[in-house]
């Protein structure tokens, strides 16, 4: 079975949708989401900042309605290319805002699910959830020791919440890939990381970071024929469920 | 041209097109290249990766410290001991 027409995302109804509704959790955690708390023993990467990663039409969107007046450094624009030939890109946003980003209502599909990412499957059907901030893979024992509330307070109510308001969000065959692939992504990364942050001392921190700096900028983690292949696989069952159209 | 002479000529490159001939003059080589503000992230990266296509190496920094081969000294080092290996 596939469905029918794809549906592409209209990004003026995604950026006037709550899907956390938890006003001021930020009181409870010194604003973690907002705040790169490992960014001292960072090297390469922004030690203050956050990236924010956006799709290509909720960048142009993003852009269109004046973005977020204290980001100030232009986007870096990445592409990636399938061996079908089809490409996608990625903008990524260093946010140093701390969660005082004006206008709040132009901020980012990442950080309006924070501190989750749908996994989902080809249809766009939601089967469980993924920390969406890389560092926040590295947690042991999440459901306790997240540095998030709402991760370890009220994660079954937001879960359930996500799955009922990022429906508009999943009718589209492109959102539908790169949440697959980003699924793909994170769990090379913890396989290739292969540790928990918060069971190490000082000194193994530090190795763990620089490793995981090295991992995230290089990509070596995904630079390899299998993944590669996933991805093309990926791509395909989308497309397939998707009334076989292409959506790239 | 000797393996470090590209390497150095690769990075220079590029930091040339960032900030003009006159950054060489002025350049502390023991410096991070990221926290001087010579390079963000992905300008480092982008130049890691030209480098590693452009003289067929494979780069491999997980294990290296990052002070070293963020400096532009211990860069051309890391890499031409990496390439000799």
């Amino acid at each position: 079975m596939s469905l029918l027409m794809p549906n592409k995302v209209n990004w003026q109804e995604i950026y006037n949708t709550e899907y956390v509704n938890a006003p001021e959790c930020w009181k409870t955690c010194g604003g973690y989401c907002c705040k790169n708390f490992y960014g001292e023993h960072f090297n390469i990467l922004d030690k203050s900042g956050v990236s924010l990663p956006l799709l290509e039409n909720e960048y142009e969107y993003y852009k269109s309605i004046g973005g977020i007046k204290n980001i100030t450094t232009p986007a870096k624009k990445r592409t990636f290319t399938l061996s079908n030939g089809k490409s996608f890109s990625i903008y990524l946003l260093s946010c140093q805002c701390g969660g005082l980003c004006e206008p709040h209502g132009h901020r980012p599909l990442v950080c309006r699910i924070y501190p989750y990412f749908p996994i989902v499957d080809a249809f766009g059907t939601v089967i469980d959830f993924e920390y969406s901030a890389l560092m926040d893979l590295f947690y042991r024992d999440p459901d306790n020791n997240h540095k998030c509330t709402l991760v370890r307070e009220q994660a079954i109510k937001l879960k359930r919440e996500l799955t009922v308001s990022m429906k508009p969000l999943l009718r589209d065959p492109e959102v539908v890939f790169i949440f697959r692939c980003l699924k793909e992504l994170v769990d090379r990364l913890k396989e290739k990381m292969g540790g928990f942050i918060d069971t190490l001392d000082e000194s193994q921190k530090k190795k763990f970071i620089a490793k995981y700096e090295w991992m995230i900028l290089s990509g070596k983690p995904w630079k390899d024929p299998a993944f590669s292949k996933r991805i093309d696989t990926i791509y395909d069952e989308v497309k397939a469920a998707f009334g076989n159209e292409d959506f790239l | 041209m000797s393996l470090t002479n590209s390497i150095e000529q690769a990075i220079n490159n590029k930091l040339i097109e960032k900030h003009g001939e006159q950054i060489l003059v002025s350049l502390n080589k023991q410096d991070s290249l990221i926290s001087s503000g010579l390079l963000d992230s992905l300008d480092f990266i982008s130049m890691l990766m030209e480098i590693e296509n452009s003289l067929n190496l494979d780069i491999d920094f997980e294990e290296a410290d990052p002070v070293q081969f963020t400096s532009y000294s211990g860069l051309i080092q890391l890499l031409s001991e990496s390439a000799n290996a």
